[in-house]
C-alpha cells in the first residue's frame, strides 16, 4: 500500500527511504524453497565452512530481492521498474541486519516516459556497501493524475 | 591449478547458442510464496482484492520472481563445459518489459552471451555472462536477466 511517487517529487540526490531487513537462517530456507536455489552454502553450516566461509550466507538473489522491495516500496503501484541490477562484492550473514539504501542519480524524459535512475545498495553492519546496484524506473506525472 | 585455458573450446563454440526452452505456468501461490520469503508485504503481489483496483487489474509478480523460473539444465550444461573448482555469482542485471501475472505461460531460454578470462595472482578466473530470456504466451519478452558467473580454476 505504498504511497504513489510522482516524477515531480524526485530530484537528483533524493534519497530513498531506508529499508532494514533482518534475514534469519529460517528465512534463507524459505527463500531456498520459494526460489529453488538449494546451494548448500545457504543452509548447511558444515558445508559452508568447508568452502572457506565462516558460516552460511544470505543468497545473492535474496539480497537483490530486498533491494527490489526498497525500490517498489518507494515508487508505488502506478510506476514501473524497468531495469534493476546489483553485483555481489561481499557476503552477508543471517542474524545480522541488512540495510538497503538508494539515491537518485538521473532524471529524464525519453520516448514519452519519465525515467528516474538510482544507485541502490545493501550494507552490512559495518556500513560497507557489499551489494551495490542500480535501478531504472518510470514514474507518472502529477499532471496526468 | 589448471595449466591450460579454463575456457574450453566447447564453451567458445556455444557463445550465442540459445538453449531449448523450459516452460512454466505461473501460479498465484508461487508469487505469494516468493514475496513471503522476502518478507515483502506489498499487496500488489499478495492481495487479489487490493490488486484488482490497481494498474494491472490483479496481482503481478514481484521483481525477482523471474529467477524462480529456473533453467537448471542450461546451468548444469554450462558448469559441465567449464572445469571450475568453485563458482561465484558476480552479479545480475534484469530488464523488465511486461508484467508477469498468474496464468502466464513463460518459456525460459538461456545462452552464454560472453566469456572473458583473467589471470590473477591466485590463479585463473573466468567471467561468464549468461543471458536468460523469459517469453510469455503472447510471444512478448517479459524479462531478460544477465548473470555474471565468476569461475575459479
Amino acid at each position: 500500500m505504498a504511497q504513489q511517487l510522482y516524477y515531480e517529487d524526485v530530484e537528483v540526490g533524493t534519497e530513498l527511504p531506508v529499508l532494514v531487513k533482518n534475514p534469519t537462517t529460517q528465512q534463507l530456507v524459505k527463500w531456498a524453497g520459494a526460489s529453488g536455489d538449494y546451494y548448500q552454502i545457504h543452509y548447511d553450516e558444515k558445508f559452508a565452512i568447508s568452502t572457506g566461509l565462516t558460516g552460511v550466507i544470505v543468497h545473492g538473489w535474496l539480497t537483490a530481492s530486498f533491494l527490489g522491495q526498497l525500490v517498489t516500496d518507494w515508487i508505488g503501484d502506478r510506476s514501473a521498474l524497468r531495469k534493476f541490477g546489483c553485483s555481489y562484492r561481499g557476503v552477508l550473514y543471517p542474524g545480522e541486519p541488512v540495510t538497503c539504501k538508494g539515491k537518485v542519480t538521473k532524471k529524464y524524459a525519453e520516448e514519452g516516459h519519465n525515467f528516474i535512475e538510482c544507485e541502490i545498495w545493501a550494507e552490512n553492519p559495518k556500513g560497507e556497501a557489499v551489494v551495490p546496484g542500480q535501478a531504472t524506473v518510470i514514474l507518472p506525472l502529477k499532471a496526468s493524475g | 591449478m589448471a595449466e591450460g585455458p579454463i575456457i574450453t573450446e566447447e564453451m567458445r563454440k556455444n557463445i550465442g547458442v540459445e538453449s531449448e526452452p523450459i516452460t512454466y505456468e505461473v501460479e498465484k501461490g508461487a508469487i505469494n510464496k516468493l514475496a513471503e520469503a522476502i518478507g515483502d508485504p506489498n499487496p500488489l503481489w499478495r492481495d487479489e482484492e487490493y490488486a484488482k483496483k490497481g494498474p494491472y487489474g490483479g496481482i503481478v509478480a514481484s521483481p525477482t520472481f523471474v529467477i524462480s523460473l529456473r533453467h537448471d539444465p542450461f546451468m548444469e550444461k554450462v558448469k559441465q563445459m567449464a572445469s571450475f573448482k568453485r563458482i561465484m555469482n558476480g552479479g545480475n542485471d534484469v530488464e523488465y518489459f511486461q508484467p508477469i501475472r498468474p496464468g502466464d505461460i513463460i518459456s525460459v531460454t538461456g545462452k552464454i552471451a560472453d566469456i572473458r578470462e583473467r589471470e590473477t595472482k591466485t590463479g585463473k578466473m573466468a567471467f561468464l555472462t549468461l543471458e536468460l530470456t523469459y517469453r510469455n504466451h503472447k510471444g512478448d519478452v517479459a524479462a531478460k536477466i544477465k548473470n555474471v558467473i565468476i569461475g575459479f580454476a
